[in-house]
């Protein structure tokens, strides 16, 4: 990568019915300014929230996608991002994904030209694991976290994952795995199986394991990038994590 | 606190093996460095070989005594390996002097209220 590229992050944020997404992007996007020193831009329809310093590109809000919640889910526009993104290299996150240090950045810095997060720890658990999508068990990749550069190989991914969003049922008939709703990470799994040779390929992140902190936990605090918070297993725990980046998946607890 | 809190923060179990997992997991994420546009992840293996790193006589090196290695993500990277394994013993020093930190303060806490 040459050094005098634009490195920069995007995050989509589209609210519903249930969240304002926007404040959530925004409080993601001071977090990788802070953390990466990295410019961000936010990609959404909304032309009036306050931004702070960060960039927008305002954007049609993507078709609605309902969850079991009964909200509407604005998230299809991950893979035009590819063809959003104005910098040489992206970082792509979602707006629930919290950066507590830099340890992205010898990512952002490194050589691959299209990673995405595979590898989930659970705070809960303790276990560090790839899951496996559908009845076909291919490794399923999420699309919390991604860093591609701008060439070919990118490119590529991209025009497929556009493919498998438009088949969308079709794929999910072929790999076995639920059709509603429709998630990015299974897109992406599908898009990235198929580019990398039927599964040859890994494209996971290497040392960088997704704190998937999800609907197992309760959030009790986060301060000073650190979480601490309760779950049951045969009893009530409580545990703390900091140092590490988080997916902060449970967003009625902000 | 009243009645009700107390005994809700009473109930409340710490599993320190797990406390320790997550240490160890935030400390494994932050051993990677940057060299040479690649990205290595510190390891004693990689601090091992780069220091015992030594071309016999016999064999015809660039000038630059400059070698190839893939980094993580099995990209080719010319590297000078003293210069690399200074990065990476600095690496290693940062982090794990934040581990040794970071464990004290974890063997302090007994139970959750201590969180």
């Amino acid at each position: 990568m040459p050094n005098n590229s634009k490195i920069g992050c995007l995050i989509a944020a589209f609210d519903n019915e249930n969240h304002i997404y926007f404040d959530m992007a925004v409080m993601a996007a001071d977090r990788v300014a802070k953390h990466l020193k990295i410019p961000v831009t936010i990609v959404t329809d909304s032309v009036e929230g306050d931004s702070h310093e960060h960039q927008r590109i305002i954007t049609e809000k993507p078709g609605g996608n309902w969850r079991n919640d009964n909200s509407t889910w604005r998230n299809l526009i991950r893979t035009q991002l590819y063809d959003l993104s104005p910098y040489d290299r992206t970082l792509v996150i979602d707006g629930d994904y919290f950066l507590c240090t830099s340890n992205l950045l010898p990512h952002l810095n490194g050589s691959a030209d299209f990673i995405m997060t595979k590898e989930v720890y659970s705070p809960v658990n303790r276990r560090t694991e790839t899951f496996k999508l559908g009845n076909t068990q291919i490794d399923m990749y999420w699309a919390t976290v991604c860093i591609f550069s701008k060439c070919e190989e990118s490119y590529s991914i991209f025009e497929m994952a556009k493919h498998v969003q438009e088949h969308y049922e079709y794929y999910s008939a072929i790999y076995e795995y639920r059709r509603v709703p429709i998630r990015n990470d299974f897109i992406f799994s599908v898009a990235l199986h198929l580019m990398g040779g039927y599964g040859m390929r890994d494209y996971g992140f290497k040392s960088y394991p997704l704190v998937n902190c999800d609907s197992l936990m309760d959030y009790d605090k986060f301060e000073n990038d650190k979480l601490v918070y309760r779950y049951v297993t045969d009893k009530i725990y409580a545990n703390s994590i900091n140092g590490i980046d988080l997916h902060l998946m449970n967003k009625d607890q902000f | 606190m009243n009645t009700e809190e107390l005994r809700d923060a009473a109930r409340v179990a710490y599993d320190r093996e797990l406390a320790k997992q997550n240490i160890n997991t935030a400390i494994e994420s932050r051993m990677t460095v940057n060299y040479g546009g690649g990205m290595f992840i510190v390891t004693q293996e990689l601090i091992a070989f780069l220091h015992a790193w030594m071309p016999t006589p016999n064999l015809s090196l660039n000038s630059d005594g400059k070698i190839y290695m893939m980094d993580a993500y099995d990209v080719p990277v010319k590297v000078l390996p003293y210069e690399l394994l200074h990065i990476c013993q600095r690496r290693w020093y940062e982090v794990m002097n934040e581990f040794a930190a970071e464990y004290e303060e974890f063997t302090k806490i007994r139970n959750a209220k201590q969180l």
